[in-house]
C-alpha cells in the first residue's frame, strides 16, 4: 500500500467516526474531530501517523505481509488501518488524561468516546478472526500488557535498565498486535516470534528517543525516564543534570540509539522487508540530524553560560528600582 | 564586589533562553540591554561575546525539544 493510498484511507477512517458520533450527538462528535486535529501536526491526521517521527504501527502489517511475498488483501489491510487508528486513538486519549501535558478539559470532555475507539479497535479483528483463533489468547496478553504500561510507567520514581526494558516493551506491545494478525492471517504464525522481537526493539528505540528529545520536559515535570535515571547514576558529585547532557549524556544517549538501529537494521534484512529497511534508513538519517541539532544547541548553550560567568563575575551592576535581584529563573512562557 | 548572589546556573540559563521568548529576544536584538535586564554590567568584551553566539543552533534545539515536535507514540 503506498502513502497516498494510506492517507486516504485515515481520512476514510476519521470521517467516519465524525459522522458515527456526530450522528449520535453533534457536539460530541466535533469535539472529538477536533481533539484528534489538535494533535495531529497541521491539524491532518495523516500526516500525524505518515510523520517520520511516529511508530510505523500502520506500515508493519504491509511490511509483514510484503516479506512473505503474498498480495496483500485490501479488505483485510482496510479493517487493520481502521482498527489500528481507533486503538491509537484510545490509547492516546488516555496517556494524554494521564500525563495532563495537552488540553485536559477538552480530553476530560470527550473521555467517554475511549470506549467506542477501544470496540472500535477490537471489531476489526472480529471481522476476520473467530472466537476460538489463537489470535485471540495472543492480542488478549498484549492488550492487556499495554493497558498496565501506563500505569506501571507514571508510578516509577527511578528507571533501571531493566525497568525501562521491561516498560518499553509493554507500552508498544499494542503496536505489534496488527502485526500478530498478519502474521495469522497469512497462515505464517511460525514467523511471529521474529516480527515481535523486532516490534519490540522498534518499541525500545522509539521510546529512548523520546526520553532524550523530551528530557526538558520530563526534567521540569519531575517524570522518571531512563535517561534522565542514567544521568542521575552517571553524573560527576559537583555536576548538574544539564552539564552531564552536555558533557557526556547526550552523545551517550545516541550512541545507545546508533546501536539499537544497527540491530533493528539486521533483524528487518534477515526478515526480508525493504519497505522496513527504507523506514529505518530514513529514522537512522532523521535521528543522526537530531544528535547534530540537539549537540549544537547545547553547545551554543554553553558558551552563552560562560559569558554569563564571566558577566557574574565583572563588578556588580547597581540599577535603579531594582530593589532585588532580578528573577533568573522564570516561570515558563510561550516561545 | 563580585556578584556572585546573580550567577546564573547553565540550568537556569537553558530554562531562561527555551523558556522566555522576551529574554532570549532581546538577547540577540539588544544584548546590553538583556544583560542588563538580568542585573549583569553590560561590558562592551561581553556584549560583543553575546553578540557572537549560535542563537539559531538554541532555536533548533528548542524547536526539537518541543513538546509539539516529538515522536508522537
Amino acid at each position: 500500500m503506498n502513502e497516498s493510498d494510506l492517507t486516504s484511507h485515515i481520512d476514510a477512517v476519521v470521517d467516519q467516526t465524525g459522522l458515527d458520533l456526530g450522528s449520535l450527538s453533534p457536539f460530541l462528535g466535533s469535539q472529538v474531530l477536533r481533539w484528534i486535529r489538535q494533535i495531529s501536526p497541521h491539524g491532518k491526521p495523516s500526516a500525524h501517523f505518515l510523520d517520520v517521527r511516529m511508530f510505523p504501527i500502520l506500515q508493519l502489517p504491509h511490511y509483514v505481509a510484503e516479506s512473505f511475498g503474498v498480495t496483500p488483501d485490501a479488505a483485510f489491510q482496510r479493517s487493520l488501518i481502521s482498527s489500528t487508528v481507533h486503538g491509537y486513538y484510545y490509547i492516546r486519549l488516555i496517556d494524554n488524561v494521564v500525563d495532563r501535558d495537552r488540553d485536559l478539559e477538552l480530553e476530560r470532555t470527550i473521555l467517554p468516546v475511549a470506549g467506542y475507539f477501544c470496540s472500535e479497535f477490537q471489531l476489526g479483528y472480529q471481522r476476520h478472526f473467530s472466537l476460538g483463533h489463537p489470535f485471540w489468547p495472543v492480542f488478549r496478553e498484549m492488550w492487556a500488557a499495554s493497558a498496565v504500561s501506563s500505569a506501571e510507567d507514571a508510578a516509577l520514581r527511578t528507571v533501571s535498565r531493566a525497568d525501562f526494558d521491561r516498560v518499553a516493551s509493554r507500552k508498544y506491545s499494542a503496536a505489534g498486535i496488527p502485526v500478530v494478525a498478519t502474521c495469522h492471517y497469512y497462515g505464517r504464525a511460525d514467523l511471529l516470534p521474529p516480527w515481535l522481537e523486532l516490534v519490540n526493539g522498534l518499541g525500545r528505540w522509539s521510546q529512548m528517543v523520546d526520553d532524550i528529545l523530551d528530557w526538558r520536559q520530563d526534567s521540569t515535570t519531575d517524570r522518571s525516564t531512563y535517561f534522565l535515571s542514567e544521568g542521575e547514576r552517571q553524573k560527576l558529585r559537583e555536576e548538574s543534570l544539564e552539564d552531564w547532557i552536555l558533557r557526556e549524556g547526550c552523545d551517550w544517549g545516541f550512541k545507545l540509539l546508533n546501536e539499537w538501529m544497527a540491530q533493528l537494521q539486521q533483524s528487518a534484512t534477515r526478515l526480508g522487508s525493504p519497505g522496513l529497511r527504507e523506514y529505518l534508513a530514513r529514522r537512522m538519517s532523521w535521528l543522526k540530524e537530531q544528535h547534530s541539532v540537539i549537540r549544537n544547541g547545547l553547545a551554543a548553550l554553553a558558551d552563552l553560560a560562560a559569558i554569563f560567568d564571566q558577566a557574574a563575575s565583572a563588578p556588580a551592576l547597581v540599577l535603579a528600582g531594582h530593589a532585588e535581584p532580578p528573577e533568573l529563573n522564570p516561570q515558563p512562557k510561550n516561545h | 564586589m563580585e556578584q556572585e548572589t546573580n550567577r546564573i546556573t547553565f540550568s537556569e540559563l537553558i530554562n531562561r533562553c527555551l523558556h522566555d521568548a522576551g529574554f532570549f529576544h532581546q538577547l540577540q536584538e539588544d544584548p546590553a540591554k538583556a544583560l542588563e535586564q538580568a542585573g549583569f554590567a553590560p561590558t562592551p568584551s561581553i556584549v560583543e561575546a553575546l553578540r557572537h553566539i549560535d542563537y539559531a543552533a538554541i532555536r533548533r534545539l528548542h524547536s526539537a525539544c518541543d513538546p509539539l515536535n516529538l515522536p508522537m507514540c
